[in-house]
């Protein structure tokens, strides 16, 4: 009996220490160099206590050592890029409305709807204020047009150029991705914008690879569940590839072995330990 | 508000009454165990948390009469073992990525005697049953930091201790399975009373807690041990 338990007892030491032994063990094959950029979606995920698009949720996952964020972008009537989703102000925050026909001033008092903590509104220029080593990190811009501005040309071109404003402010054209349609990267180009561009909602991704190639796009866009095959298509074009919908460990998994070379992941923490990219001395507040 | 008084006088003395009794039965009883030897096991919370930790803790626990035993719970090992890499410059044309690596260790070890009263026992078995108890953890770390840096091709160390006694209390679940084996399930809260840090290291709050107050004097430590039952 003794010598059973003795056994037994060797044996949960054994899977103790080789359990905990995690070694990097993925091996990619991407444009960037190997080596996949992880961005949370909209901050630490859908599932974070605090919401997305604030920094609340954005501090954190530059903290525990993404490379950055997706982050959803409106324009106010001002020209303010503010961080928000949904089309009006009432889905989410104490406001209502639609932020294109506010001033900044009328809906920087809005807070989301939390019985809990006061989290209000988040515009691009603040956050990038409050990040340390901004220069470090890159951010992918969800474009939120509003589709009902009556002059759209106008109005697009007044957006792209709000873009400009922040990436000549704070010299991060090369570390803001635009994720958008064709025309609207096009038009961008057209003003002088040097973002990376990302195209993405062109129908079949076959289009947007097709279109990347032809305009020169730096990447195409796509949810996780796109083919391998696909993505190799994309890199044997000299096109990135970058995936969102990442909602948990399997997301990111199917990300990795596609090699993609940017992920929008909801799990960040996951994807970040399995890659030795997790900073364990952030405390997550 | 005396008839409320009355019920629970009522109800007190049938408990003092039923606890003698308890007593009584189990020092009748000659199959009893009287040392425990357990191993702690992998928490639930561990895993959730994905920690990097190689730890082994162990506890012995020695029956001073049918209804208090005393503790010694003792862990060692890797409390923090990871690798930390972070890119730079994803979108230059470049050879490599530039990036910095930082290779983190702490190693220790933590001991924490305690002093455990069974408020009941299951099957009138003594070490068996619920309990709950007071305790010291005394803790030492060692951390060492290997900073490398590919821009500039240079490698900085560090490295510092860190120590503490703290006093707190434990709940615990214990079951004997055949008189042989058991199964310890506990919680325990503790206060910190006394730190100290060398080399003007940060002070290293408890690493095998499963939470932490934002100042690191309070935290909670939860446990599954799986044990062996001898001596008579």
């Amino acid at each position: 009996m003794k010598n059973k338990a003795c056994k037994i007892l060797f044996l949960i030491i054994l899977v103790v220490f080789f359990s905990c032994n995690k070694e990097n063990k993925y091996k990619m094959d991407n444009l960037n160099h190997n080596t996949i950029m992880i961005l949370g979606h909209r901050g630490m995920g859908e599932l974070y206590k605090y919401p997305g698009n604030t920094a609340e949720a954005i501090l954190p996952v530059i903290g525990i050592g993404a490379d950055g964020t997706e982050i959803d972008i409106q324009m106010t009537k001002d020209s303010v890029l503010v961080l928000y989703h949904s089309d009006l102000l009432d889905a989410r925050t104490t406001c209502t409305g639609k932020i294109s026909n506010k001033n900044w001033s009328e809906i920087k008092n809005c807070n989301y709807n939390l019985t809990w903590a006061l989290v209000p509104l988040c515009t691009v220029d603040s956050l990038f204020g409050l990040i340390e080593n901004l220069n470090d990190y890159y951010f992918s811009f969800d474009v939120k047009l509003d589709g009902d501005m009556v002059d759209n040309h106008e109005y697009k071109k007044t957006f792209l150029r709000a873009i400009k404003a922040i990436d000549d402010k704070y010299n991060m054209s090369e570390n803001i991705i635009i994720e958008g349609e064709k025309d609207l990267l096009l038009l961008g180009r057209s003003l002088g914008l040097t973002n990376k561009e990302c195209v993405v909602r062109a129908g079949p991704i076959e289009k947007s690879i097709e279109y990347a190639v032809e305009y020169n796009f730096f990447c195409v866009g796509a949810e996780t569940d796109v083919s391998e095959a696909i993505v190799k298509d994309a890199h044997n074009k000299g096109i990135r590839f970058m995936v969102w919908n990442a909602k948990n460990s399997i997301g990111n998994f199917e990300a990795i072995d596609k090699n993609v070379d940017i992920i929008q992941t909801d799990a960040p923490i996951h994807i970040l330990q399995q890659l030795n990219r997790y900073d364990y001395e952030y405390q997550i507040p | 508000m005396y008839k409320v008084l009355f019920i629970i006088a009522i109800l007190l003395s049938q408990f003092s009454y039923s606890q003698s009794q308890q007593v009584d039965t189990i020092q009748n009883t000659n199959a009893l165990r009287k040392y425990i030897i357990k191993i702690r096991l992998i928490s639930t919370i561990e895993l959730i948390k994905n920690v990097n930790r190689q730890i082994i803790g162990l506890e012995y626990e020695q029956k001073l009469n049918s209804k208090t035993s005393l503790v010694l719970d003792f862990d060692i090992g890797y409390f923090d073992k990871y690798v930390y890499y972070k890119y730079y410059n994803f979108f230059t044309l470049v050879d490599e990525l530039p990036y910095t690596k930082r290779t983190v260790i702490t190693k220790g070890f933590h001991i924490a005697p305690n002093y455990k009263y069974y408020v009941y026992n299951f099957n009138h078995v003594s070490m068996s049953g619920i309990s709950c108890g007071g305790a010291l953890d005394y803790y030492f770390y060692k951390k060492v930091y290997d900073y490398y840096n590919s821009r500039t091709n240079i490698t900085t160390k560090n490295n510092y201790n860190s120590q503490q006694l703290s006093v707190g209390g434990v709940l615990g679940l214990q079951f004997l399975i055949k008189n042989r084996i058991t199964i310890d399930a506990s919680s325990s809260l503790f206060m910190k009373l006394f730190s100290s840090t060398s080399n003007d290291g940060k002070e290293i709050y408890s690493k095998n807690s499963f939470w932490n107050s934002d100042n690191g004097r309070f935290w909670a430590v939860y446990r599954i041990k799986l044990g062996y039952a001898f001596g008579k």
